[in-house]
């Protein structure tokens, strides 16, 4: 016996279309379950992994400090390493993260050396041999004076880092703290 | 004449009993005082570092290089005609003047200029390599004996004075006048000045340990110094921080006094690494401690006395 089938049937059985399979309502909630599970994970790696890349950008606002001093002055300079020191505090302080730890203590033995602990072999010399150059730079910037000392400092972060000038050169830190002081001291 | 005599006797019988009593009195409370003063008095050497001059070196050979392949390789050197043996005189006349001002083990200068050129006072003349002559002096090496010693100890200058018999400072490395005393071409100038380097390492890291009150051994602190020699003071003090933080504030003092947990240490390939990762990224890091190992356990096999020496670093160390 043929089955009666209304036009819109017919016309679905035509075009060779199916209805689309239904899930019942337990296997939407674990779908659901499963895609909320994936994207919290997605997001969860995406955060985690913008994290680094947020220590990087950081990285760069170490080197931002010298495009602040050629494009906005020494004013702006100031302010930004105001900024800086003051993420430089918190990260070293609170940070968990070994990588931001690290940044956070490198960028503090060559800019602000007191913020290092006690316990850190580093903090004597930083606080010897580049700090008060730096400081005694900030005060006469743009100098003749400040050259020569801006000339002592590049030497003891050359012997102290690496004496030989071989291919490794300096580290990321040391070259761009004298990158900043190079452009600070330039009569 | 003789009663003169006798009322002199008598006179000084008489005044004795007076005399004696005080005597013995003046003499007693200057010894309770100069007992007093020694117990609570300033005491001019921190009691928590050794001074370098009562604690004798036990580490150094008397006989150097002590490892055969050294020796080997020195008598090789003199064969080819590398190393004349005037050159080799000049350079041991000169380091012995030089270590005994500034109480450096010989053996470890001799060593530490035999792994750096060896023996070769005129190495990179004709080169534009950054590191020159006997001890490789970069430009910021020459920038630092020349221009910051009074950061440094005194002696340093003495040392020059006494050598030269004035200040031949700037000294440089100059290509067309190696007769110069002002040229780190010419021998004596060059043992000299790197053994001021050397010792400007040891003063910077032993003021750090004296600061924070550790007590250290001198004689590993001199290897510490040709690691910094070589490496840079920030290499030793990363590796110093990481000891420090990973095991603790004792095992870093067994670091800086036991040659054993030195050696252990310099050795660990996997700790060096990790330590000049907090300096240079990955590879840089883990080439540099490859170099920083190698040239620590040279510097060992050739200056140390063979009682410190194990059968591996003897056999399985390359010049």
């Amino acid at each position: 016996m043929k089955k009666l089938l209304n036009p819109t049937q017919k016309s679905m059985l035509q075009n060779n279309l199916h209805h689309p399979p239904t899930l019942s309502s337990p296997q939407k909630t674990i779908a659901l379950f499963i895609f909320s599970f994936v994207l919290g994970l997605t997001l969860l790696f995406f955060f985690s992994n913008s994290s680094i890349t947020k220590i990087d950008s950081d990285s760069i606002s170490h080197s931002t400090l010298v495009t602040s001093l050629s494009k906005g002055g020494y004013l702006q300079f100031q302010s930004e390493k105001k900024i800086l020191r003051a993420k430089i505090a918190i990260l070293l302080s609170s940070s968990q993260n070994e990588t931001e730890k690290n940044y956070a203590t490198n960028v503090a033995l060559y800019l602000f050396p007191d913020l290092l602990p006690d316990s850190n072999f580093e903090k004597t010399v930083a606080i010897e041999q580049w700090a008060p150059l730096e400081s005694a730079i900030e005060k006469k910037p743009r100098s003749h004076e400040a050259r020569l000392l801006f000339d002592e400092m590049k030497s003891n972060i050359w012997n102290y880092e690496n004496p030989k000038m071989d291919r490794s050169g300096l580290s990321l830190y040391g070259s761009e703290t004298l990158k900043i002081y190079h452009e600070l001291s330039a009569p | 004449m003789k009663t003169d005599l006798k009322n002199l006797i008598t006179g000084f019988k008489e005044r004795g009993a007076f005399l004696f009593p005080s005597l013995i009195v003046v003499v007693f409370s200057g010894l309770i005082s100069a007992l007093i003063w020694l117990a609570l008095g300033p005491n001019p050497t921190p009691a928590f570092y050794p001074d370098d001059k009562i604690k004798s070196s036990f580490l150094y050979a008397a006989i150097y290089p002590a490892n055969a392949k050294f020796q080997k390789e020195l008598v090789q050197l003199k064969n080819k005609g590398s190393l004349s043996e005037k050159d080799e005189l000049e350079i041991q006349g000169s380091l012995l003047a030089s270590t005994d001002f500034l109480d450096i083990p010989p053996a470890l200068l001799w060593c530490l200029l035999f792994q750096e050129s060896r023996l070769n006072h005129l190495e990179g003349i004709d080169s534009e390599n950054s590191a020159l002559g006997l001890g490789q002096f970069s430009q910021f090496s020459f920038f630092e004996i020349n221009y910051q010693q009074s950061r440094y100890r005194p002696t340093n200058i003495n040392l020059i004075i006494s050598m030269f018999g004035r200040d031949i400072r700037p000294i440089a490395a100059k290509r067309k006048d190696i007769l110069s005393s002002s040229s780190y071409y010419s021998i004596p100038t060059a043992v000299v000045s790197s053994a001021i380097y050397l010792n400007n390492r040891y003063h910077q890291l032993t003021q750090i340990l004296i600061k924070r009150g550790i007590e250290y051994h001198s004689d590993l602190l001199w290897l510490f110094s040709a690691m910094a020699y070589n490496k840079g003071t920030r290499s030793v003090l990363s590796l110093w921080n990481n000891v420090q933080t990973q095991n603790g504030p004792e095992k870093f003092k067994l670091l800086v006094n036991d040659y054993e947990y030195f050696r252990k240490t310099t050795s660990d390939s996997l700790l060096l690494t990790q330590s000049l990762k907090r300096i240079w990224e990955e590879n840089k890091a883990r080439s540099y401690s490859r170099e920083l190992a190698i040239h620590t356990r040279n510097i060992s096999s050739c200056a140390l006395s063979p009682l410190y020496q194990t059968t591996r670093s003897l056999t399985e160390v390359e010049p």
